[in-house]
């Protein structure tokens, strides 16, 4: 093989590579901005396949000039080499770059289009280095025709090694910039040898621009990433002392100091302060649970153990062990590493064991028995969060607790007054604990705390009864006594409570999360008010709505396609493009909900499904033999969606496969889903673009265009919507509705 | 143009739901007062209660979102509406030389003349009554449920009182004439002369100092602190017994130097007797990234406040701390002993240390000798 054409084949996976693992590096940086939820990802997913598109779609319509498609070529790469780590930068400091305090919460418009601005450009010049490299390959290779169907397998194949490597090696084993070093560094080799088997003789201006990238990557890896890194993480944190800033798989954790305070954060969000405690989520949290059991012996801590509760629940005499669960191990060490010695007394007394796991994982694989268990996670802002405060969770905590047992969860409340979000979330986690555990104590506060037992009548536990157990267990504390506890159990807020609050509750689940959406509505409108409206709007929105207009398009599509094929397979492509990228998106979040690493696997679960696309364009990229092959393989493309649509209605119902599973049958499962929802949008492709064909030449920008529409719609409205909003199973059955309505389609149409 | 929510009202701990329709609330809504109209303007009125004198045309709010002209006649949206009704601890508000240890009949209605970042009652001080879900609760029935509650005082509280004047002058009126006190929890910002109104019905303010710049008013509160400070001034001058309350938050207000210059002003200006109360700060609202106060950091401002000569400087918010506790000026020891809201101990007989027989300012400061 010519050299060449070696060094074009390399540029080619090179593209594949650098684009997922750009992708996946901003992804992690940029839901640092938005607490973590992963339901933006679609929405950065799909903003990306839009400027992909425009950039593929500006290189095919204005870089058609053969002479110079090499040098365009070389110099985008190296324009994409360079504003990786440019945008990386940006996405950390833009704050402190547009003058905003790092420390206030800016409203949702001015994020949404800062990760705009941060992915446009980049998967602009990714599209059209793909366009170009085809044009390359075709002029290289002699075979113009072939060159579009080997490109893209090249570019997959690229896109899945870049996937793994950077799930597997890249992400966490090396810092963002040392990545974007490593980026540069490989295409600018790559340029080089493209130049060199084009042109014997290049060129002093040529030779400049070529020695950018290795020059950028040398600076890079000695001591340039370490100052991005870090100038960076100064701006993210301008007017702090930054101690520590590290990303697990889960989430990024920095400490920061302030004199003797050390201050952890999750994701952006203060996590607990050191030494410092909160005296009054510490005692009230654990003393009132506890008192609330007439003989606590074994405790689970589920989260939120760092910061004092343990030395209050030590307290208790009775007390023969404690497991402290922290689901990040990262988080662990930080915390290992940077507490003062108070805390990690603690951590370290004999009653205590400290897990690092998975929670749900925790709970479905312990043999232990216990008489309380305390929920310390914050009310959820993500899927992965949500996974502790549903339903299935509940039914998860029952299996561990012995029948008299208690466990206590503390949210967000007031003493004054009730929005109509705060309300809901409140009323929602009452009645998802209620699945699991009748007996309700509430103590309503800034913060509220539920007890609750499956057995035990905690409803008619008295102040009295509970400072009893107190003076019988010797406590000693700062803020509870007689007056605090009576206070606490007061009946006039209680009263209040009830009343404001209210019963009847909308359950929460891991597949409908009502009360992750009320939440994230609650701390939306917190700082971006203009949006309550429109937020308030989209919590009305019911399955028969969103069914109603998939309805009426569907009818639409029927007749403008009456006698005429073209809309008929335009309107195929446009609904499985939208079908494909929402199963993509449930899939993932599945793995999520099962799982709980999906930010850690995310760009090996982007190569899976850019596989199952590529896959399925080979399958049908030759013309079928038969009369009306083309025809068949659409169908067979729309009935892999119906079915898959179905397989997401069977996982979301719970009717096959839960979070119980084991995770080699999850991944054993989840992950060839993710391939065929790929596939079977990709199988359509080619037979789309022969069946629109014209007198100009097959339809593959128009196929191509609505392709996207649908994906890119998918991502935004399906994924940030319509999966949160309806839950997923309600989602499953508008896409069995949507791709039934487009095989009718077809099958109207077919010749 | 009226939210359908103003209207479901529940009369407060009766458990009886009390709907009230549109025509009943323009009916008796009531005229602001404190406002004249523009010159060369038919409907046009400028409000003058605070100092940001908003002008307000036909149908719109002013800043605060809770004065409405109707053409041409401004309504306090608030009044006889409050969206909050809860019985407190003095303590609470806090008061902490003001009747210790009794309780509090305290109510809000929605709006504030301030943006505060840092607003712990956001949810009813950054919108309108009319968005708020609201008691429909006539002055005359305040003092009556005060009582029915145990309540010493009625205090006006959570969100800004100021933007809700009339219905709090009206109470603080109706509130005396039973024999129970009327205390306010305010921003301060607010003119001379409806101050000099207010405070002629009024028994005590806890007046949030916020800070001691212009810039961190500005910023951080979207107002300005020389009016802050004046009125402070008049609350004093007025014989109101005063509080200050200020919240201490890690990179915005916490330098020694602004600590120290604000101690300074309240003893020269205010006097010695002020109780200042230092809070510590949670991330809230839309400081949500930002640490809590370190305790350290409060301690240092109470000890700058001792060394002003302020006798009654206090940290809030840190249950159990000794700066909770109410310490005899003179022989230093603890006159009332608390952990958070909870008075645990008093050492007082007619006003005076038990010890040494210090006068301890305050009002209301009942004698015990004994653990509650």
């Amino acid at each position: 093989m010519p050299a060449g054409v070696v060094a074009c084949i390399a540029a080619i996976l090179s593209i594949g590579g650098s684009g997922v693992i750009a992708q996946t590096v901003l992804l992690r940086e940029l839901l640092f901005q938005f607490a973590g939820s992963e339901l933006y990802l679609g929405l950065i997913i799909g903003n990306w396949i839009a400027a992909e598109a425009l950039g593929a779609f500006v290189a095919g319509r204005f870089m058609t000039d053969p002479a110079r498609t090499l040098a365009r070529y070389l110099r985008l790469t190296v324009l994409f080499s360079l504003l990786f780590p440019a945008v990386l930068f940006l996405a950390r400091t833009w704050r402190s770059a547009a003058g905003l305090p790092v420390h206030e919460a800016v409203s949702l418009w001015q994020t949404l289009a800062v990760s705009i601005i941060i992915i446009f450009p980049l998967a602009m010049i990714h599209g059209a280095q793909f366009i170009l490299a085809t044009s390359i390959h075709a002029q290289l290779t002699g075979r113009g025709a072939d060159s579009p169907g080997k490109v893209y397998g090249l570019e997959t194949v690229g896109t899945v090694i870049g996937g793994a490597a950077a799930s597997f090696l890249l992400v966490p084993l090396v810092p963002p910039f040392q990545i974007a070093a490593l980026v540069i560094f490989f295409n600018g080799i790559i340029c080089i040898a493209l130049q060199k088997a084009e042109k014997k003789r290049v060129s002093a201006p040529e030779w400049t621009m070529l020695m950018i990238p290795l020059l950028a990557s040398i600076a890079l890896v000695f001591g340039g990433a370490t100052v991005l890194e870090n100038s960076s993480l100064r701006l993210q944190w301008r007017g702090d002392t930054l101690v520590s800033s590290r990303n697990s798989p889960y989430q990024n954790i920095a400490v920061i100091r302030n004199g003797e305070q050390q201050t952890f954060y999750l994701d952006g969000a203060p996590l607990v302060s050191l030494p410092d405690h909160d005296t009054a989520r510490n005692e009230e949290f654990a003393h009132l649970t506890l008192l609330a059991h007439p003989l606590p012996r074994r405790v689970l801590l589920l989260g939120g153990g760092v910061g004092g509760i343990i030395s209050e629940l030590l307290k208790h005499p009775s007390l023969e062990r404690i497991d402290y669960l922290e689901l990040d191990p990262a988080v662990v060490q930080t915390v290992e590493q940077y507490a003062p010695e108070s805390t990690l007394k603690e951590l370290h007394n004999p009653r205590v064991t400290l897990f690092s796991k998975d929670g749900r994982a925790f709970l479905r694989d312990t043999d232990q028995r216990y008489d309380v268990i305390l929920i310390g996670m914050p009310l959820p802002q993500n899927l992965r969060g949500n996974r502790y405060f549903s339903a299935e969770f509940m039914a998860a905590l029952k299996r561990v607790l012995e029948p008299d047992g208690v466990i206590a969860v503390t949210a967000t409340g007031s003493l004054n007054y009730y929005g109509d979000d705060l309300k809901e979330v409140t009323r929602s986690l009452i009645a998802t604990i209620g699945t699991g555990f009748p007996h309700l104590l509430v103590v309503p506060g800034e913060r509220n705390l539920f007890v609750a037992s499956d057995t035990l009548p905690l409803e008619t536990l008295t102040a009295e009864e509970l400072f009893r157990r107190f003076e019988a267990r010797g406590l000693q504390t700062a803020l509870i006594s007689r007056q605090h506890l009576q206070w606490l159990l007061h009946s006039t807020p209680l009263h209040w409570f009830t009343q404001t609050v209210g019963a009847g509750g909308v359950v929460n689940s891991d597949f409908s999360p009502y009360l992750l959406t009320r939440h994230l509505a609650y701390v939306t409108t917190q700082v971006s008010p203009e949006m309550k409206p429109l937020l308030e709007l989209f919590g009305r929105l019911k399955p028969v709505h969103a069914a109603s207009v998939f309805i009426m398009l569907t009818l639409a599509a029927l007749l403008i396609s009456r006698g005429r094929r073209r809309p008929a397979v335009l309107w195929t492509m446009t609904t499985s493009g939208f079908a494909a990228m929402l199963l993509e998106l449930s899939f993932f979040f599945i793995f999520q909900l099962f799982q709980g690493v999906m930010l850690q696997t995310i760009g090996l679960l982007i190569a899976i499904f850019m596989a199952g696309l590529w896959g399925g364009s080979r399958v049908t990229a030759q013309p079928p033999a038969v009369p009306r092959g083309d025809w068949q393989r659409l169908f067979a493309g729309d009935v892999t969606l119906v079915l898959l649509s179905g397989t997401l209605w069977l996982v979301a119902t719970g009717t096959i496969l839960s979070a119980s599973s084991s995770t080699p049958i999850i991944c054993l499962f989840i992950l060839p889903l993710i391939f065929f929802a790929g596939f079977s949008v990709g199988m359509q492709f080619p037979p789309a673009t022969r069946l629109t064909a014209d007198s100009s030449g097959p339809g593959t920008s128009l196929v191509y265009g609505c392709d996207l529409l649908g994906g890119w719609l998918g991502g935004l409205l399906g994924g940030a919507l319509l999966l949160p909003l309806l839950g997923f199973a309600p989602v499953a059955l508008l896409l069995l509705l949507l791709k039934s309505g487009s095989i009718l389609c077809l099958y109207l149409q077919r010749e | 143009m009226i939210s359908r929510r103003t209207f479901i009202k529940t009369a407060f701990l009766s458990g009886l739901a009390v709907k009230a329709g549109a025509e009943e609330l323009l009916s008796g809504r009531k005229e602001a007062l404190w406002y004249q109209k523009v010159a060369d303007h038919k409907t046009t009125v400028r409000c003058a209660l605070c100092p940001r004198r908003c002008t307000i045309s036909d149908g719109s709010t002013g800043f605060c979102r809770a004065r409405k002209n109707f053409s041409g006649t401004l309504v306090s949206l608030g009044y006889g509406l409050p969206c909050s009704i809860n019985v407190d601890p003095v303590e609470k508000k806090p008061f902490f030389n003001f009747h210790p240890a009794s309780r509090s009949f305290s109510l809000a209605c929605a709006g504030c003349n301030l943006r505060c970042k840092f607003c712990q009652n956001w949810e009813i001080s950054q919108i309108s009554p009319l968005q708020s879900r609201n008691y429909l609760t006539p002055v005359a029935q305040l003092p009556i449920l005060a009582q029915g509650q145990g309540c010493r005082s009625i205090a006006f509280t959570y969100t800004e009182p100021t933007t809700f004047f009339e219905y709090m002058l009206d109470a603080a009126k109706a509130a005396r004439s039973k024999g129970i006190l009327g205390v306010t929890h305010s921003n301060g910002f607010i003119n001379p002369e409806p101050q000099a109104q207010l405070c002629r019905h009024l028994d005590a303010a806890n007046i949030d100092l916020k800070g001691f710049s212009e810039k961190f008013y500005a910023s951080v509160c979207e107002a300005e602190l020389a009016p802050v400070l004046e009125s402070l001034k008049n609350y004093r001058k007025h014989g109101v017994w005063l509080e200050i309350t200020n919240l201490v938050i890690p990179g915005y207000n916490d330098s020694p130097g602004m600590i120290t210059e604000m101690c300074g002003w309240i003893r020269q200006n205010l006097g010695s007797q002020t109780p200042v109360h230092f809070s510590r700060f949670f991330p809230l609202y839309k400081l949500t990234s930002v640490q809590p106060t370190p305790v350290s950091t409060l301690e240092m401002a109470r000890d700058i406040a001792l060394k002003a000569g302020l006798k009654y400087p206090y940290i809030g918010n840190v249950p159990g701390h000794p700066g909770n506790h109410t310490y005899c000026p003179k022989c230093r020891k603890v006159v009332i002993k608390r952990s958070g809201f909870s008075t645990l101990e008093r050492q007082l007989k007619g006003g005076r240390c038990s010890f040494c027989s210090e006068k301890i300012d305050g009002v209301g400061l009942i004698d015990g000798g004994v653990r509650i």
